[in-house]
């Protein structure tokens, strides 16, 4: 019965012509690349990815707009070809993402690898099934090329090119050509990278970083603090140069300067830590501030307050049961203690430091 | 010729000492070793030069950037720049004339082209995305993949989210790949350069059925405004314009197969999966099918008419409209309503300014925010080299007078189609467009328009030197040797028309240039905000510090409109009224980048913010400095990030209220 199945002359015909293209093999090779996009090492899954990615789809896609082998071997060539393919893959990833997206599901690698499979395996059955019931006729209208335009100039190229494709010869004429351009794109891409990787790269900006860390860096309002007390504020500054830095960190609250922390820092080192000082609270709200500025060779003139240096941090501190307060933020002594919050909303009371690259 | 007549005359050929014979078809023996190298390195001598020339590029070009990097004042780096593109196209320009010529070898110079007109963009920034639109669609490539849901807010260009096409390709190449949404876009942008240009030379084979004229038309494609730079950003355009050339290449197509035949029916099912793609990639470039479609259309309805089209090609070409139509019109309106409003004020201000131009009012289109906007200064305060300007004043004229010329050529010579017709009409808006070049507001569109008309002109140009070619009215050694002068001087002129020196090279820091303004500084802060206060956190921030929070701290800057001034809180002296701030803190955000360079440079786009920002004509000085100092002593702006050039501030509101009462108690 297999025997006579075979026999069928349009049947096995039909399988011949397959097997030169697209609908024979895509299920093959679809389905090795899907393996090895998804159980392959990276490199290789790289490799097939993008193989699969810009070619399975399409051929799947032109196999079911065409339908017949004839249409796609005679009529598609080359460049043509190669583009469309590509361009149709392209469309089917977009639209098998919005179609997953439109069913409800969230897009993820299981929905685009199970999506792409999907489509492999609906435009193959579309394209053998009607070869099974022995409908899917090859007509004559099918078989005529279109007639060129008109041709301006001789096409020389285009009659030899047609002559070496009835000979059988096309790929035998390509290969030249595409491996010069494989060889050249290669050296090309040497030269490229040789290049980035000896010439000097210029020297980058230079810059400091001041700013509150650990909890301190959640407080999103004005901080509830009792009468009396000191406050510990936790900060990082980052030495983002090439050179050995040295900084003065200097705070103030209200009126009341807080003692300066020296800190000598290396070229992209960093020192975390707290800033401790007595807070000086006035009716409603104090402003704690807390800069960075370099050291003179003169200690005297040494800069103390912290609102003359380049932006200092600033938070507001002010009695717990007036918070928020409407003012007026004058500057009268009040001694509060400071209960920082973190964004849980526990308290801390973080003293440790921690330092890279630094000479404090 | 049998397979045994084959093995007799390899084995007959003293040159062959067949280790091994492998049959790639019935009648050419692929022999491995020997005379295959001979032939194939005989097969590559014609080649040579042009093989050459792009390694030669290529180094070149790598050589242009680093100097770039080391004296961005320079003029050195253009002229490597273009010393490299001048190694590369003589050689494949005068290749590209011969019409000896192989297929094959035409084929491998437009995607070597392709190739080597994408090495600017890999030099300029490999290591992430700069450009503006680049963030903006890196950003949200970067939210889809990590939580798979489409048509999310994106802060920078808010239309992005309703065009979600390079989005999902993106995610799904990198699902499938596993390589970073960086490394994809690169791989994926590469891949489109090169269809491009195969699209461009599909086209033209098909119209003219002339590998030779397609060669040509492919090859001044390479040399496309735009193509070089804008195309090459990972941007929903580069994808776009590409699926736009391919729905035409089917549509095209589609009206020279057989009538009735399945080939009919499956170029115009690819034809339309292809505008399918395109519709939910980008607007204008949906518009400009659908334009391109109407013009098919009308163009065989009138021949159709004059007996002189089939109507089954009125009829499909017909129907494919109705559907293009009916899809875009549906996103248009069901997914992406805010495309409009957009659009709008562009195509408004731009058709004002052309409509005083050409009624002599001059070129000023009034505004609501300020001076109106001054008329277009080309070049001014620039650094490009003298004949970069000149180029740029003679090629869009020169264009068009080849590209009419083309059009007399191809009538004659490929009779009257609508395909050709629609190459023609589309060839013709870049001519009538050039008024707009000149207009501040209308520059843009009439640069974006032109990176889908140049290809139909240079169809057209193609068709012009195709036929100068065979005329023998010159000598074809002279005519052989024009295209690549030709095609260099189009590139010089394309790009400095196209873009400034700042989206060209790489180099410091520039205030308000978008493409300098991922600083190592910026790349800090953004690390710092999303270690410290981790994603999706809404923040107020000028166009740069939005630029760098949401593409790299993940961050939702405040896309500035009439309802979200931003201009009103970051750039005013006065600190802001409860009514200004009402929205942001009903928006949520809580966040404030204030850019303390705003205060001593003035922006390089012209504008801090945004285009419609109030005052962007007519600054002469940078913000006054109590932009900046205003925050100092506001207890509702707690300061909590600070760096040589920015300032991070979280807002409480609470507080803000409290003063506001206060203050009216």
């Amino acid at each position: 019965m297999i025997a006579a199945f075979l026999e069928r002359r349009d049947l096995t015909t039909r399988l011949a012509a397959y097997e030169s293209g697209d609908r024979a093999f895509l299920l093959a090779i679809g389905g090795t690349l899907l393996v090895l996009v998804q159980f392959a090492p990276g490199p290789i899954r790289v490799i097939f990815g993008f193989i699969l990615a810009f070619t399975i789809p399409g051929l799947a896609v032109l196999s079911v707009a065409f339908r017949e082998q004839s249409d796609t071997t005679a009529h598609l060539r080359g460049a043509h070809r190669f583009g469309l393919v590509v361009m149709l893959s392209i469309s089917s990833h977009i639209a098998l993402a919005l179609g997953v997206y439109a069913l409800g599901f969230t897009m993820s690698r299981m929905t685009v690898m199970i999506s792409l499979p999907i489509l492999i395996f609906a435009s193959a059955l579309h394209a053998i099934l009607p070869t099974l019931r022995g409908n899917a006729m090859v007509t004559e209208d099918d078989v005529i090329d279109y007639e060129p335009a008109g041709a301006l100039v001789p096409d020389n190229d285009h009659a030899a090119y047609l002559a070496s494709a009835q000979q059988g010869r096309r790929w035998a004429s390509r290969w030249p050509s595409v491996a010069g351009l494989i060889l050249a794109s290669a050296v090309g891409a040497m030269a490229i990278i040789v290049g980035l990787k000896v010439l000097p790269e210029p020297e980058g900006t230079t810059f400091a970083t001041l700013s509150l860390s650990g909890p301190w860096s959640a407080i999103d309002h004005a901080t509830a603090v009792d009468r009396n007390g000191d406050v510990a504020i936790q900060v990082v500054l980052t030495n983002n140069s090439f050179n050995t830095e040295t900084y003065s960190l200097i705070a103030s609250a209200g009126d009341n300067t807080w003692r300066p922390r020296t800190f000598t820092l290396a070229g992209g080192g960093h020192w975390e830590g707290v800033v401790a000082g007595h807070v000086g609270v006035n009716e409603c709200l104090t402003k704690i501030q807390i800069g960075v500025t370099g050291v003179p060779k003169d200690p005297t003139k040494a800069e103390t307050d912290p609102s003359k240096t380049v932006s200092p941090l600033i938070v507001w501190a002010g009695p717990q049961n007036e918070l928020p307060c409407a003012g007026p933020f004058s500057k009268e002594q009040a001694v509060i203690k400071f209960k920082p919050q973190d964004a849980s909303g526990t308290t801390s009371t973080t003293t440790s430091e921690s330092t890279q690259g630094a000479q404090g | 010729m049998s397979t045994p007549a084959v093995l007799e005359r390899a084995r007959a050929d003293p040159a062959v000492t067949p280790r091994a014979i492998v049959y790639i078809s019935p009648d050419e023996p692929l022999v491995i070793g020997g005379v295959l190298i001979r032939r194939a390195l005989k097969q590559m001598r014609p080649m040579l030069p042009v093989w050459v020339g792009f390694v030669v590029a290529c180094g070149l070009l790598t050589v242009s950037f680093w100097n770039a990097r080391l004296d961005p004042q320079g003029k050195m780096h253009y002229h490597l720049f273009w010393l490299a593109v001048v190694a590369f196209l003589l050689p494949a320009g005068r290749k590209m004339m011969s019409p000896t010529t192989r297929s094959s070898d035409r084929v491998m110079t437009i995607l070597a082209l392709g190739l080597l007109s994408y090495v600017p963009k890999i030099l300029f920034n490999p290591g992430g995305p700069i450009y503006f639109d680049e963030l903006a669609h890196y950003v949200q490539t970067e939210r889809l993949y990590s939580d798979g849901h489409l048509f999310t807010y994106n802060g920078l260009v808010h239309i992005v989210e309703d065009y979600p096409g390079l989005h999902t390709l993106t995610v799904s190449l990198r699902h499938i790949t596993g390589l970073s949404t960086w490394t994809t876009s690169l791989v994926l942008i590469f891949v489109l350069h090169l269809t491009m240009l195969l699209g461009v030379y599909s086209l033209a084979k098909v119209v003219t059925g002339s590998s030779h004229t397609a060669g040509i038309a492919a090859f001044l494609a390479g040399v496309a405004p735009g193509l070089w730079f804008f195309n090459s950003q990972f941007a929903y355009e580069s994808l776009a314009i590409v699926l736009f050339m391919w729905a035409i290449v089917c549509f095209v197509t589609m009206t020279k197969a057989p009538v009735g035949s399945r080939r009919r029916t499956g170029f115009m099912i690819t034809g339309l999966v292809c505008a399918g793609g395109m519709g939910v990639t980008h607007h204008l470039t949906s518009y400009m099918l659908i334009a391109q479609l109407a013009f098919m259309t009308g163009i065989m309805a009138w021949r159709w008419i004059r007996r002189k089209e089939k109507f089954v090609n009125l009829r499909d070409t017909a129907f494919v409209f109705v559907v293009v139509v009916t899809v875009v019109g549906w996103w248009l309106f069901k997914q992406a309503p805010k495309t409009a409003s957009y659009l709008g004020p562009y195509i408004k201000k731009g058709t004002t300014e052309l409509g005083n131009m050409l009624t002599g009012k001059g070129g000023a289109a009034v505004t609501k925010s300020g001076p109106p906007a001054p008329k277009r200064k080309l070049f001014a305060g620039s650094t490009i080299p003298i004949y970069e300007q000149l180029s740029a004043f003679v090629t869009p004229p020169g264009i068009g007078f080849f590209g009419f010329l083309g059009w007399l050529k191809a009538r004659k010579a490929y009779g009257k189609s609508a395909g050709l017709g629609a190459v023609v009409v589309m060839a013709g808006i870049y001519v009538a467009v050039f008024p707009m070049f000149l207009s501040a507001t209308g520059n843009e569109g009439a640069r974006r328009s032109w990176a889908f008309t140049y290809f139909f002109v240079g169809v057209l140009i193609a068709c012009w030197m195709a036929q100068r070619n065979q005329s023998g009215k010159w000598p074809r050694r002279v005519w052989g040797t024009l295209l690549g002068p030709a095609a260099i001087v189009l590139l010089i002129g394309n790009i400095a028309s196209d873009l400034p020196a700042d989206y060209r090279f790489p180099g410091g820091y520039v205030h308000g240039a978008d493409t300098r303004a991922v600083t190592p500084e910026a790349a800090d802060l953004a690390r710092w905000f999303r270690d410290t206060l981790g994603a999706n956190r809404r923040v107020i921030a000028d166009r740069s510090g939005s630029m760098v929070l949401d593409a790299f701290a993940r961050a939702l800057s405040s896309a500035p409109s009439e309802a979200l001034p931003v201009w009103d809180v970051l750039l005013k002296a006065e600190l802001p009224s409860a009514d200004t701030m009402a929205p942001f803190e009903a928006g949520g955000f809580r966040m404030m980048l204030v850019d303390k360079r705003n205060t001593k440079y003035l922006p390089r786009i012209t504008y801090y913010i945004d285009q419609q920002e109030p005052g962007r004509y007519g600054r002469v000085d940078p913000l006054p400095i109590e932009t900046v100092t205003k925050w100092a002593d506001v207890p509702w702006a707690i300061r909590i990030y600070s760096s040589t050039s920015y300032d991070l501030y979280r807002l409480d509101y609470d507080q803000f209220h409290a003063m506001e009462s206060g203050t009216h108690s």
